[in-house]
C-alpha cells in the first residue's frame, strides 16, 4: 500500500531478538493498517490458551495507513491484543502524537511477545533498533518517564514515547498506555499486558520518509478540509451554561432526525469534548449515581460542569498530530485545593462524568486533580470511576464496611473518600487492591451479592453514554468484540454522518420517533452494522472519532484513502474492508472461547427496574437479545451464537488471507 | 555559497496540526507562539516558530505542509 511502509518490527523479549519483517500487499489490500493489521497479526500468533499476562500474549502497537500522509485528523495509534480484563480481543485507540513516529522507523507497527527478564524499553531510530535498560524509568509516573527518555535519548530529532505508569507495571487490569504527557490508550488493560512483559517504553526517533501515492491529491482535500474546520465557529460569549437548556430540549424531543456532521466541530473547536457534561447532564446520556440516578439526583451539574469555567483554565489548545480541531487543552490548575501539579490536560466528558455524576462528586478541583493522577498512573478513568461507584454501593447497602474500605466512609459524594481511594487504587494499596483490577475481580474478591452493582459488560466497565439514551450505544457495548466501549457507534452519529452516501446498504436516515431505535428489526440492524464498518474503516486508517463523526460530505473516506494509496475503489468496497475486520475481532473472540452471548448489559442499564425520574423515567430496552441476533445475522454470522460462519470467512476472503505470512 | 533557508509561516491558512512540527528531523520547530496573544487567532492555538539556530534549511516542514502555509526563505 503506497501510504504504509509494508514492513512490521517483531520483538521477541524473551530472547531479545528482533525481526523487521515485510507484510503481504495483500494484507493492506483487504485490512488497511491499524487496528485491521493488528487484529490479522494477532489472530495468526497468539495462541487460543495464551495467558494475558504471559508470554504468549502479544502486544501490538500500530499507526494508520493515512498517519503522515497528510491527511488530517488521521494522527491515531492504535493498542491491540488479548485482554487481561476481558479475556478475549483487546484494543485501545489513542491520539498525541506518537502514532508518526511508528512509521518513521520504518515499519507500520510493532509486535512484541515473550518477557523480559528485566525491564526494558525499545529504542528506534533511522540505524538503531534495540532493547535498553529501563531501570533508571520503572516505578516513574507516565509524565516523569517520558520527560527523562526523552532527554535520555535526543540527538537531533526528540523522539516520541509511549509509556506506562505505575499502574501497568503494577499490572493493573485497568491500566493503559501513555504519551505526550499523560494522554492515554486506556481500555482493555493492555497496559497490564506491557507491565507484564517488563517493557516500560517505546521510544522512537526515526526521520523516514511516509509516501503517499498523490501527494497533490491529498493537499486539495486537506485543504478544503482545513477551511470547513477553520469556518466552524460560535461567538466568543460566555454561553457553556446554555448547554445544558439543550440538553433538556434533546432529552424531551421524542424524535431523532438526520444532523450535520459538522456541527459537532464548533462545540469541540471552543471546548473539547466537556460540553457534553452539562448536555448529557441534563439529557439523560450521562449516567448519574452509578446508573441509577438521574438529573433530580445532580441538580447543580450545568454550573459545577458549565465548560466555560475549563476555558478560562486553558492555558493553550491541544491538537493531536494532524488535526486541525484541536479539541484538547492544557489547563492552568495552579490553586486546585488538592494538586500539587501546576498543569494538566483537559480532562474528556468520560473522567467528568465518572469522576464526577457517576459518584455524585460535583467537586471540580478534585475531578481535575484525579484527571492528572490517573494519566500520570495510566488508568483508565472510566474503569476506576466505574469500579468506585461499585464501592460506594455496596457500602451504602451494607455489603461492604470500613474493616473493608482501611476505615474510608464510601458514601456518594464523599470527595475526601473518592480521592483517597482514587490514590489507593493507584498505588495497589489496602482496598485499593482489591479494586485495582475493576468491577469483575472485585466481585471475585469481595462475593456474588455485589456483582449487581458491577456495571461492566464481558468486564469492563461502561462508559458514560447511557443506551437508555441511545440504543446503538448499548447495543455496541454488547456487540463489541472488545465490549464495553462507546467509540464505535451511537445513533446520534449515524444520524450525522450520512453513510447511506457512503454504500447504498446503508440506511437513510429520516425524521423517526426514538422509540423505533429500540425494536428489533432488520433496518436498525443493518444502521448497527453500517456503523460498525464505518468506524473499523477508521481505525484501519489512523483515523479520530471526530473525522468520523463530521460525516462523509465533509470528509469523504474513499477520496483520502484513494489518494494515499493510489486505489480506485468506492465506499462499497472499504465498508467491505470494516466488515472484514470486524469479522476477524470477533473470530479471535470465538477462537478465544470467548462466548458473545455471554456480553450482556446490567439489568438496570436496560432500565429493569426503570427510573422513577430525569429524562430517562420509565425507559425499558426489552428488545437487546433480538437487536444482538439481528446485527449478528446482518454480518453472515450464527444468529445465535455469533459466531461468523464459514460461508462468510470465505466471502470475505479471511481464511486465505490468514494463510498469508510475513517474510 | 548559497543562502540558508529557513521556514516562513503564514499563520492565516495554519491549521496548528502539528504536520511540520513532526516532520522536522531536527525538532527545530515549536508551536509556542500564543496566536491570540499575537492579535489572529480567536482561541488560544498555539502556532510554530523556529530554532534558527537548530535548523539545517531542509524544507521538510514546508513539504509537509497539508495547506501550503509555509515558504522557504533565503537570508543571507
Amino acid at each position: 500500500m503506497k501510504s504504509c511502509m509494508g514492513y512490521i518490527l517483531e520483538v521477541d523479549l524473551t530472547t531479545g531478538e528482533i525481526k523487521r519483517t515485510k507484510v503481504p500487499d495483500e494484507v493492506y489490500y483487504n485490512v488497511l493498517s491499524g487496528k485491521g493489521l493488528g487484529v490479522w497479526y494477532c489472530l495468526k500468533n497468539i495462541p487460543a490458551d495464551a495467558d494475558p499476562l504471559g508470554p504468549d500474549n502479544v502486544l501490538g502497537v500500530l499507526s494508520g495507513a493515512l498517519t503522515g500522509t497528510g491527511a488530517l485528523l488521521t494522527g491515531r495509534w492504535i493498542l491491540v491484543g488479548k485482554s487481561p480484563l476481558t479475556g478475549g480481543w483487546g484494543d485501545a485507540n489513542c491520539g498525541g502524537t506518537f502514532s508518526p513516529a511508528i512509521k518513521r522507523c520504518g515499519v507500520d507497527g510493532i509486535f512484541f511477545k515473550g518477557i523480559s527478564e528485566k525491564p526494558v524499553y525499545l529504542y528506534m531510530d533511522n540505524k538503531t533498533c534495540e532493547l535498553r535498560d529501563a531501570s533508571a524509568y520503572w516505578g516513574l509516573d507516565a509524565v516523569e518517564a517520558e520527560e527523562k527518555l526523552i532527554a535520555d535519548n535526543t540527538k537531533n530529532k526528540k523522539p516520541s514515547v509511549a509509556v506506562i505508569g505505575t499502574a501497568g507495571e503494577k499490572k493493573s487490569l485497568i491500566s493503559g498506555v501513555c504519551n505526550s504527557g499523560g494522554r492515554i490508550a486506556a481500555r482493555s488493560g493492555l497496559g497490564a499486558v506491557m507491565g507484564s512483559k517488563n517493557l516500560k517504553a517505546l521510544v522512537l526517533a526515526g526521520t523516514k520518509e511516509i509516501p503517499c501515492a498523490d501527494k497533490d491529491a491529498m493537499k486539495e482535500l486537506s485543504k478544503a478540509l482545513g477551511a470547513k474546520i477553520k469556518a466552524a465557529s460560535i461567538p466568543e460569549l460566555p454561553i457553556g451554561r446554555l448547554i445544558g437548556f439543550g440538553g433538556y430540549a434533546m432529552g424531551l424531543a421524542p424524535y431523532n432526525f438526520p444532523l450535520d456532521g459538522s456541527m459537532a466541530n464548533m462545540l469541540l473547536k471552543t471546548w473539547g469534548t466537556p460540553m457534553n457534561t452539562p448536555m448529557g447532564s441534563t439529557s439523560g446520556d450521562a449516567p448519574v449515581k452509578n446508573w441509577a440516578g438521574s438529573r433530580v439526583d445532580i441538580p447543580n451539574a450545568t454550573k459545577t460542569f458549565d465548560p466555560d469555567i475549563l476555558l478560562k483554565k486553558e492555558y493553550q489548545k491541544y491538537h493531536c498530530y494532524s488535526c486541525a480541531l484541536g479539541c484538547g487543552g492544557i489547563l492552568d490548575i495552579r490553586g486546585n485545593k488538592y494538586s500539587k501539579y501546576e498543569f494538566t490536560h483537559k480532562p474528556e466528558y468520560e473522567t467528568l462524568n465518572q469522576l464526577g455524576n457517576l459518584l455524585l462528586n460535583d467537586d471540580l478541583d478534585s475531578i481535575l486533580y484525579m484527571n492528572e493522577l490517573l494519566n500520570r498512573a495510566g488508568l483508565d478513568s472510566i474503569s476506576v470511576g466505574g469500579t468506585i461507584a461499585y464501592a460506594i454501593e455496596c457500602f451504602e447497602n451494607g455489603l461492604i464496611d470500613e474493616s473493608v474500605t482501611d476505615g474510608l466512609k464510601l458514601t456518594w459524594g464523599n470527595t475526601y473518600a473518592i480521592l483517597t481511594l482514587c490514590q489507593k487504587i493507584i498505588d495497589r494499596e489496602g482496598f485499593g487492591d482489591i479494586l485495582a483490577d475493576g468491577t469483575k475481580k472485585a466481585v471475585e474478591r469481595l462475593g456474588p451479592e455485589t456483582e449487581q452493582f458491577a456495571i461492566n459488560v464481558g468486564g469492563q466497565e461502561l462508559p458514560a453514554h447511557d443506551p437508555r439514551n441511545d440504543t446503538s450505544v448499548g447495543l455496541h457495548y454488547m456487540l463489541e468484540p472488545a465490549p464495553g466501549k462507546h467509540t464505535i457507534a451511537m445513533d446520534l452519529m449515524y444520524n450525522a454522518m450520512s453513510l447511506c452516501d457512503f454504500c447504498s446498504w446503508a440506511p437513510p436516515v429520516k425524521v423517526h420517533h426514538k422509540n423505533e431505535d429500540r425494536q428489533a428489526t432488520e433496518q436498525n440492524a443493518l444502521v448497527t452494522k453500517a456503523n460498525t464498518c464505518y468506524s473499523q474503516l477508521m481505525d484501519g486508517m489512523g483515523a479520530c472519532l471526530y473525522l468520523e463523526m463530521m460525516g462523509v460530505h465533509t470528509s469523504h473516506p474513499a477520496e483520502h484513502i484513494n489518494a494515499a494509496s493510489g486505489w480506485n475503489r468506492d465506499g462499497e468496497d472499504y465498508m467491505q474492508v470494516g466488515e472484514r475486520i470486524q469479522t476477524m475481532r470477533q473470530l479471535f473472540n470465538v477462537k478465544h472461547g470467548i462466548n458473545p452471548t455471554d456480553f450482556k448489559l446490567p439489568k438496570r442499564v436496560l432500565g429493569f427496574p426503570p427510573l422513577r425520574a430525569g429524562a430517562l423515567k420509565g425507559v425499558q430496552l426489552p428488545n437487546t437479545d433480538e437487536q444482538k441476533s439481528l446485527h449478528w445475522k446482518a454480518f453472515g454470522w450464527d444468529p445465535a451464537t455469533g459466531a461468523p460462519l464459514p460461508e462468510t470467512l470465505d466471502k470475505l476472503g479471511i481464511n486465505d488471507l490468514l494463510k498469508l505470512e510475513v517474510s | 555559497m548559497a543562502a540558508k533557508q529557513y521556514p516562513v509561516f503564514n499563520f492565516e491558512p495554519c491549521l496548528s496540526c502539528k504536520i511540520c512540527w513532526e516532520a522536522c528531523p531536527m525538532s527545530c520547530l515549536e508551536l509556542s507562539m500564543n496566536g491570540k496573544a499575537a492579535g489572529f487567532d480567536k482561541w488560544n492555538n498555539f502556532f510554530p516558530v523556529v530554532d534558527k539556530t537548530r535548523c539545517i534549511g531542509c524544507g521538510k516542514c514546508c513539504e509537509a505542509c497539508p495547506v501550503d502555509a509555509i515558504r522557504m526563505e533565503a537570508v543571507s
